[in-house]
């Protein structure tokens, strides 16, 4: 959280973390592509190794002002792949929530959890704990066949203290609703 | 008047983070081994760095790699020139990219090198009896790579407590590797007074992080391995597993 009195902003950053692959790019297009333009910014795409890291922001007005300031939302993915562990670590620097963006093919459990114990670390090294640090389960490629439901995928990561979400990002499903969970979870605890 | 600071305390993406947020006129110098380096910050991004002899952001990631050194912080100071154009979180996130991307190749190229350090020098293959170092932290790489669940993993003689290899690096590895190396031959020492058997693994718990240790080599050694105290020690010992025959066939 970031308060920008100059611009009577409140700045809030909500980051996609997941394996490689688990759908967190296009997540974030997707809301890109269906934000009212005059509200959001560019979309910055970074290219890595196997996949791209995206972000941008944009203003949510729905809920209002709080406190008297604007709310404007940072969106993060971060790059999957293993070597980028100090760019995850920048990345998850003064996020406000996570969405986990699992992938819930059963062949990609082990990624799954390599992952989010990722995420354990560096939260543990930002002084924070997990179990108390806002997360949104977002198990991913619902569509897929041989895939975790995802209630089960939920008690295999993370248990049931952490609210989940079925999507299928390919087709918008479950985007929306993921998000308005984040924003909800970010905004309650201010 | 200016704000002095050290990097251990206050890191260089957080310094950029604050001055681009706060949208701060303001002139930042970094002293760091020998070098120097000025960012000036202007309408919320980074307008203008020099790192040395080096001008725009082309220094962006050596900047981001400096976790030592002292800062020195001055507002209202504009900038005499604009060679930066870039915004500045993808500007810190491609350095950090970059940064990760040269970290795996130094890692890889640095291999050879400890390979060549001690006893196994004479024999690059790994002599008998001696354990070949190269291939220990070529699988130790490996291992560590193979899970973002493990923070550290290093491999130590017993009982000499002497470190073969370590991941990340082998450097972060070698203080504690004695003393673990005693620690577990106290265990070995109860257990064999208790007719326990010999102890194949031990379990330091950490308010934050686990260590776990697994013997190798017929009690010659332990391989340690640090993980977020969240996940469950079966975790650690599969991934281990995988890896097991491998670090036994490198230390004989």
């Amino acid at each position: 959280m970031f308060i920008n009195r100059k611009l009577g902003e409140l700045n809030l950053k909500i980051v996609y973390y997941g394996p490689a692959l688990s759908g967190k790019t296009t997540n974030l297009e997707y809301i890109h592509a269906n934000v009212d333009p005059s509200l959001r910014g560019e979309l910055v795409s970074l290219k890595t190794q196997e996949d791209r890291t995206l972000f941008f922001d944009f203003l949510q007005l729905e809920t209002g002002r709080i406190r008297g300031l604007k709310p404007k939302f940072n969106l993060y993915t971060v790059p999957g792949q293993v070597i980028y562990a100090s760019t995850r670590r920048l990345v998850l620097e003064g996020a406000d929530a996570v969405v986990f963006v699992a992938d819930s093919q059963a062949d990609r459990l082990r990624d799954n959890a390599d992952l989010y114990a990722s995420l354990a670390t560096y939260v543990t090294r930002m002084g924070r704990s997990l179990p108390e640090f806002p997360v949104i389960l977002q198990c991913n490629k619902q569509d897929l066949p041989d895939v975790y439901a995802p209630e089960v995928l939920r008690e295999h990561l993370c248990g049931d203290s952490v609210a989940c979400i079925g999507a299928v990002a390919t087709e918008g499903v479950g985007v929306f609703s993921t998000l308005k969970m984040a924003i909800n979870l970010v905004v309650s605890r201010i | 008047m200016a704000v002095v600071g050290d990097l251990q305390d206050m890191d260089v993406s957080s310094i950029i983070a604050v001055n681009c947020n706060q949208i701060n006129q303001a002139r930042l110098q970094i002293w760091h081994r020998g070098s120097k380096a000025c960012v000036f910050f202007e309408d919320g991004n980074i307008v203008h760095m020099t790192l040395d002899l080096q001008e725009g952001e082309g220094g962006i990631s050596e900047l981001l790699s400096w976790s030592e050194g002292t800062f020195e912080l001055e507002r209202g100071i504009p900038t005499p020139r604009r060679t930066v154009t870039t915004g500045w979180s993808e500007l810190v996130l491609r350095g950090m990219q970059r940064l990760d991307e040269r970290s795996v190749a130094d890692a890889e190229s640095t291999v050879g090198e400890i390979g060549n350090i001690g006893p196994a020098e004479d024999a690059p293959g790994g002599g008998i009896g001696e354990p070949n170092k190269r291939e220990l932290q070529v699988v130790l790489g490996e291992f560590g790579a193979s899970a973002t669940t493990i923070v550290a993993s290093t491999v130590v003689s017993m009982p000499e407590g002497d470190v073969l290899a370590g991941y990340p690096s082998l450097e972060a590895n070698l203080e504690p590797g004695s003393h673990l190396a005693q620690a577990l031959k106290e265990a070995e020492q109860a257990a064999s007074k208790m007719e326990w058997g010999a102890v194949d693994a031990m379990t330091v718990v950490m308010d934050s992080f686990t260590l776990h240790v697994f013997v190798i080599a017929d009690g010659n050694a332990y391989v340690g391995v640090v993980a977020p105290r969240e996940v469950i020690p079966a975790i650690i010992r599969v991934a281990f597993d995988k890896f097991r025959n491998r670090l036994e066939e490198a230390m004989t």
